[in-house]
């Protein structure tokens, strides 16, 4: 090979270690982002009750992500169903929760959210031991899940239980006003026999 | 005759206490009391939670695929 040759190749191996040294510098992985897309989707499906198709695609995508971590995947499984109860799909809804918890069997959350597809699906029974599950795991929102507990309990038709809950809901949090709405439909007497 | 009226207004003001106070739950779940409530108005719903992102400790990588692999983006380089 001649001189020229040997110099024009090494220029060309410098120039492409450079190029490489610089894109490694400058790289971007794409992809995060999807997970909070499918919460914040999830969030303004709870406060307006509408659920897009592009909503839907893209908590498809973020649980089809195979690189995600397992408690990105728990979420998402729960935002989806979150999705699925906005749009009355409760057993797809059960579904996800249900594989949620396979991914993240501490995930309060997912708990709550079954007990409310479950109550949504007439039953009560098994919406109330999720419910306690979710509050033996120490939900952030406790106020919210022993007031659905309540609920349910009310729809089984046990008032003790659920005038219980409401009274214990109302505690939790004295600023929200709908246990303290529920506990003023419920009259307390003394038993004739006692 | 002053320390029994004394005694008779204090037993009072107990029982009277006793009886405005809130039953407990054990005391509600008993026959002590009966319970009763209107019908609930269809427009009151359960509250769901929507999943939040994963915290600190949550964040185990799962085993990545090469062909699955999140494709790097080069930007313009200076």
């Amino acid at each position: 090979m001649s001189k020229i040759g040997m110099l024009s190749a090494a220029a060309i191996v410098g120039l492409m270690a450079g190029a490489g040294a610089m894109a490694q510098e400058s790289v971007t992985v794409l992809g995060p982002s999807l997970f909070d897309e499918c919460g914040n989707a999830a969030a303004a499906a709870q406060r307006t009750g509408h659920v897009g198709i592009a909503d839907m695609h893209t908590c498809d995508a973020a649980i089809g992500r195979s690189w995600s971590t397992v408690g990105q995947t728990a979420n998402a499984f729960v935002n989806r169903g979150t999705l699925h109860l906005a749009r009355g799909e409760n057993d797809k809804a059960i579904n996800d929760f249900t594989q949620a918890i396979k991914a993240d069997p501490s995930l309060a959350a997912a708990y709550n959210d079954r007990g409310v597809a479950l109550s949504a699906t007439h039953r009560q029974a098994d919406a109330i031991r999720d419910f306690s599950q979710a509050l033996a795991l120490k939900a952030e929102n406790a106020d919210q899940v022993t007031f659905n507990r309540a609920m349910a309990y009310e729809d089984t038709g046990d008032l003790k239980r659920a005038y219980i809950d409401y009274r214990k809901a109302a505690e939790l949090n004295p600023s929200w006003e709908q246990p303290a709405r529920q506990l003023a439909r419920f009259n307390v007497k003394a038993s004739p026999a006692s | 005759m002053r320390l029994f009226l004394s005694a008779a207004l204090a037993g009072l003001l107990l029982c009277g206490a006793a009886y405005a106070a809130e039953p407990t739950d054990d005391e509600i779940l008993s026959d002590l009391f009966v319970i009763t409530a209107a019908q609930r108005p269809v427009d009151v719903k359960m509250v769901v939670q929507a999943g939040k992102p994963a915290p600190a400790e949550k964040q185990v990588k799962t085993e990545m695929p090469a062909q699955d692999a999140p494709q790097p983006v080069k930007t313009a380089s200076k």
